[in-house]
């Protein structure tokens, strides 16, 4: 296993109050991880974590070979330069900013992009994620699920190498659900990046997924694909969580 | 039993108070004749000030020379004053909101001890400190010859020194209450600690730090016992409003009066600011992150 190998290969030990989390995740780019399990069982922890926002207390996170974080090594990388793209659940599109200037917020602080070419990226992002013309919008308008997909897009502009998403679908109502998740299912793999989707929803995991975690009290019980979990569950919360109907419905 | 109407005597004093209008009768003295002695004594003052204003010389008065230089000089320190406030506030208020460091609880306690100091012992500390024999202004002065009591400069420090805790306590208060994982979402977008504050926090306390300006310029404004004590009361360099009323009531009251109605009816003028535009947006402030 050498340091260079690509993805994210982390052991992420952190408190969490109650109990510890220590969780061994590998994802390769292009590959799309969910991370499944019930409420408190550290899955927000997890990806604080990743994304550099929480230090570790053990462990170590390594993506594309790059050391992120590594208490031992005194090794931490600041979440600015860790190229890790995190949408959270509650979206936290900057109020004050225009949909486009949203999603060039990222390009725009690291100078990576004039002020035009941000711009012009964040239109084709846009476009791309089924909202033409949705540039000059303020945030408060939107609808749960056009503020996730432009949660999506502003992540995705920073051409992350590991993406993070958190509950994505938990809040939109059916039909918006389906229509992201459908989505995401197209757009998530073709970004390179390894992507990480926590979510407490089986379909949503077995629709997004190429593999399934399944965390409980900060330690992972179980993993596969979501075929193999539903045919022999390890634990009696993977066998109810998947007993009902483990195929993808799309 | 349960109805709104049953529920008199025991209700506390804000669902009293809510309840407007047409329910007088329902309202229980003991609350009531305390709050309207209350109103009396802060409004009767001030009727007595506009009763005796002496309107019809009041544009002779305003026109004054010493009147308008001490109007000048006042609106100009005050703003001078507001302005200092903010450059060096609102990165104060950051650092005690948003960075641990030893001896944290001292400091917010220190910065705000201005508000409930009197400002004449602000005064005094302001000369003993910048004053030419001062702990530093001895060696501004050795140094660059700059002596700082009794100029206008002084002025602008002492309103300063009193003022600016009302600005860093609007602003530490909505750092404080405003989300922070807007800033956690900036930083994992690539955004260096500088530019989140500039581009999102900066932006999700503006209604706060609008409020707080206005109400540290009105303090400053009105700023006296500092003032006279540190800058004393030149006129055309010191005498800001509040000293020229005190120093126009032993000579001509009358001017006295017309000045102070200014200063009254500025602050009419912030108030009902505050109110209609800011105070709500700042209450909002706490739940509302960007």
């Amino acid at each position: 296993m050498s340091e260079t190998t690509p993805g994210l290969r982390a052991r992420v030990v952190a408190d969490r109050g109650l109990f510890v989390l220590d969780v061994e995740l590998a994802v390769a780019p292009g590959e799309v991880v969910a991370v499944l399990g019930p409420n408190g069982a550290g899955k927000s922890t997890l990806l604080a974590a990743l994304a550099g926002l929480l230090p570790l207390r053990a462990g170590h996170v390594t993506l594309d070979g790059d050391v992120l974080d590594d208490p031992v090594a005194d090794r931490f990388v600041e979440p600015r330069h860790r190229r890790v793209g995190l949408v959270f659940q509650d979206y936290l599109l900057f109020r004050h900013l225009s949909v486009r200037d949203n999603i060039a917020f990222g390009p725009r602080a690291r100078r990576a992009a004039s002020r035009r070419a941000a711009h012009a990226a964040a239109d084709a992002w846009l476009d791309r994620l089924g909202l033409p013309g949705f540039g000059p919008r303020r945030p408060a308008t939107l609808s749960g699920g056009q503020a996730q997909r432009v949660a999506l897009a502003r992540a995705l502009a920073t051409d992350p190498r590991l993406l993070l998403l958190d509950e994505p679908l938990a809040a939109l109502d059916a039909t918006t659900r389906a229509d992201l998740r459908a989505d995401l299912r197209a757009t998530l793999p073709a970004t390179g990046a390894a992507v990480v989707v926590v979510t407490h929803d089986p379909t949503d995991a077995a629709t997004l997924a190429d593999r399934l975690v399944i965390l409980e009290h900060g330690c992972v019980t179980a993993e596969g694909t979501a075929t193999d979990l539903a045919k022999d569950p390890p634990t009696p919360y993977v066998a109810k969580l998947l007993g009902a109907d483990p195929s993808p419905t799309t | 039993m349960t109805t709104p109407e049953a529920e008199t005597a025991p209700a506390p004093a804000p669902r009293a108070r809510r309840r407007r209008g047409r329910r007088g009768d329902r309202l229980p003295w003991p609350l009531v004749v305390p709050a309207a002695l209350g109103a009396v004594l802060v409004l009767l003052p001030l009727a007595g000030l506009v009763w005796r204003t002496p309107w019809g010389s009041l544009p002779r008065l305003l026109g004054e020379a010493g009147v308008r230089e001490a109007l000048w000089l006042s609106l100009r320190t005050a703003t001078v004053a507001t302005a200092l406030s903010m450059l060096l506030g609102v990165p104060l208020a950051w650092l005690l909101a948003r960075v641990e460091f030893p001896g944290r609880g001292l400091a917010r306690a220190l910065v705000t001890l201005p508000m409930v100091l009197p400002p004449v012992v602000g005064g005094v500390a302001l000369l003993l400190a910048a004053g030419r024999r001062g702990v530093a202004g001895r060696h501004l002065y050795e140094a660059f010859g700059i002596s700082l009591p009794f100029t206008t400069t002084a002025v602008v420090l002492a309103q300063t020194f009193v003022a600016m805790p009302f600005l860093v306590v609007a602003v530490e208060g909505a750092l404080l209450g405003a989300d922070r994982r807007y800033e956690d979402a900036a930083a994992t977008l690539g955004a260096s600690g500088w530019y989140t504050f500039r581009r999102v926090t900066l932006p999700s306390i503006a209604p706060s730090i609008g409020a707080g300006a206005v109400l540290c310029w009105a303090r400053a404004l009105g700023e006296f016992g500092a003032t006279i004590t540190f800058a004393g009361s030149l006129p055309g360099t010191t005498r800001t409003m509040p000293l020229a009323v005190y120093s126009a009531m032993e000579t001509d009251p009358e001017a006295a009066i017309a000045l102070s109605l200014v200063l009254l009816a500025t602050s009419v003028v912030v108030l009902a600011a505050l109110r209609g535009r800011w105070l709500p947006a700042a209450r909002d402030g706490a739940g509302r992150g960007t």
